[in-house]
C-alpha cells in the first residue's frame, strides 16, 4: 500500500459529450448541438432537420413503401483529454427496437468529422412532414446501412472511426467521425410516440 | 452512471525487473503515459485504487489486481467505458488487464475484466461469446 498526500494521487480520464450537427449546408453545419440537455428523449427521428424534442413533423406511416426520418449526424466530442489516447470506438443498442414496421438504420460508413473539418457533413433533406431522403441517397459517403438494433453490447458496431491525427483522440475538442442514424417506417407500423431506446458509445482508453 | 472522480481513483503501476516501479502519476502531480512504460524490463503490471475519506489527511493507493509477465508475453491493458447517448455520462466501465502471447503461431490471451462499478473481477481468454459485457479484444500492444 502506498500513502500519498491528499490530492497528489490524481489521474485523468477522458470525458465526452454526444453531439448532433444539423442545419445550414453540406460541409458546414449550422448548429453543433449537445444532446444531453434536450430530453429525454435526446434524439428524435422526425421529418425535419432540427434537434427540437417535440411531436411536430413525425414520420407518417405510409400505405405502401417506406417513409424515412431525416438523417441524424451524431458524434462524440472530447471535453476532458485522456492521459494518453482514446480509440476503438464502438456503438451498440439495447437490442429491443421500436416495434413492428419501424427500423432504425445506421450507416456502415462514417463520414469525416474532426476538430478541424466538417467535410463529411451533409445537411439532412427531404419533404418536411412526409419523409427524409433515404440515407444512401442523401449522403454521398454512406453506401450501405444496417439495422442498428442488431448491434448489442456483446456484438457492437465497430465505429464511428476517428480521423484525428494518428486516428486517436488525445485532446479537448477532438471528435469521432459521424455516426449516421435514420428511422425507416413501413405500413405495418403502429402510430404514436415509441418507447425511448438506449443508444451507447463504447471506447478504449489508455 | 459512474462519477468521473470515482473512475479516476483507478490507476496503473508498472513493476520492473530491477525492482523499480513506474506509476501512472508521480508524487509531484505529473503523469506518466502508457507508452512511457519500458517493455524491456516490465515484469508485472497492476491496477490500484485510491482510498480516502473526506476528512483524511492522506490518501492510500491499494493494489487491486496485478498480472505477472513471462518472457514472450505482451501486456494487454485498456479502460473500456460505455457512454450513454442521452446523458454523455459513462454508464459502465471495464478495465481490461492481461497477457497475449503466440503459442505455435496462435495468439493466446488471458484477460481479467475489472468492473469499475462493482469491483467484480472476471478472467477469460479472448471472448467469442457468452456473457454480454465481455467482448473480444485486440492483440496485446
Amino acid at each position: 500500500m502506498l500513502i500519498y498526500e491528499k490530492g497528489v494521487n490524481i489521474v485523468m480520464v477522458a470525458a465526452f459529450e454526444v453531439k448532433k450537427d444539423f442545419g445550414n449546408v453540406d460541409g458546414t453545419p449550422g448548429t453543433e448541438q449537445i444532446v444531453d440537455g434536450l430530453g429525454p428523449p435526446n434524439i428524435r427521428f422526425k421529418t425535419s432537420d432540427d434537434a427540437t424534442i417535440d411531436s411536430i413533423n413525425p414520420v407518417p406511416i405510409p400505405p405502401s413503401g417506406t417513409n424515412y426520418s431525416f438523417i441524424n449526424s451524431i458524434y462524440m466530442r472530447c471535453t476532458t483529454a485522456p492521459d494518453t489516447q482514446v480509440d476503438n470506438v464502438k456503438f451498440y443498442t439495447d437490442g429491443t427496437g421500436y416495434g413492428t414496421g419501424i427500423t432504425l438504420n445506421v450507416g456502415d460508413q462514417f463520414p469525416i468529422k474532426t476538430s478541424a473539418s466538417n467535410a463529411g457533413y451533409d445537411v439532412a433533406t427531404g419533404t418536411i412532414g412526409t419523409t427524409g431522403l433515404e440515407m444512401t441517397v442523401e449522403h454521398g459517403d454512406v453506401t450501405s446501412v444496417t439495422d442498428a438494433f442488431t448491434f448489442t453490447v456483446g456484438s457492437p458496431l465497430t465505429g464511428p472511426s476517428i480521423n484525428e491525427d494518428s486516428s486517436v483522440i488525445n485532446a479537448i475538442g477532438e471528435t469521432t467521425n459521424y455516426l449516421i442514424l435514420q428511422a425507416a417506417v413501413i405500413s405495418t407500423a403502429t402510430p404514436g410516440n415509441k418507447t425511448d431506446e438506449t443508444l451507447t458509445f463504447q471506447y478504449d482508453e489508455i | 452512471m459512474l462519477d468521473k472522480k470515482f473512475r479516476e481513483t483507478y490507476h496503473w503501476t508498472a513493476f520492473y525487473s530491477d525492482s523499480t516501479i513506474l506509476t501512472q502519476h508521480n508524487e509531484d502531480g505529473t503523469v506518466n503515459q502508457y507508452p512511457d512504460i519500458d517493455r524491456s524490463k516490465l515484469a508485472a503490471f497492476g491496477i490500484s485504487v485510491v482510498n480516502s475519506g473526506p476528512q483524511a489527511e492522506y490518501e492510500t493507493s491499494e493494489l487491486l489486481y496485478r498480472v505477472f509477465l513471462e518472457p514472450g508475453q505482451n501486456l494487454i491493458y485498456r479502460r473500456r467505458p460505455s457512454v450513454d447517448f442521452a446523458s454523455s455520462m459513462v454508464r459502465s466501465e471495464l478495465i481490461l488487464i492481461g497477457t497475449q502471447q503466440k503459442v505455435k503461431g496462435i495468439s493466446v490471451q488471458n484477460i481479467a475484466y475489472i468492473d469499475v462499478e462493482t469491483g467484480l473481477i472476471q478472467v477469460a481468454g479472448k471472448w467469442i461469446g457468452g456473457a454480454p459485457n465481455l467482448i473480444g479484444v485486440e492483440n496485446g500492444q
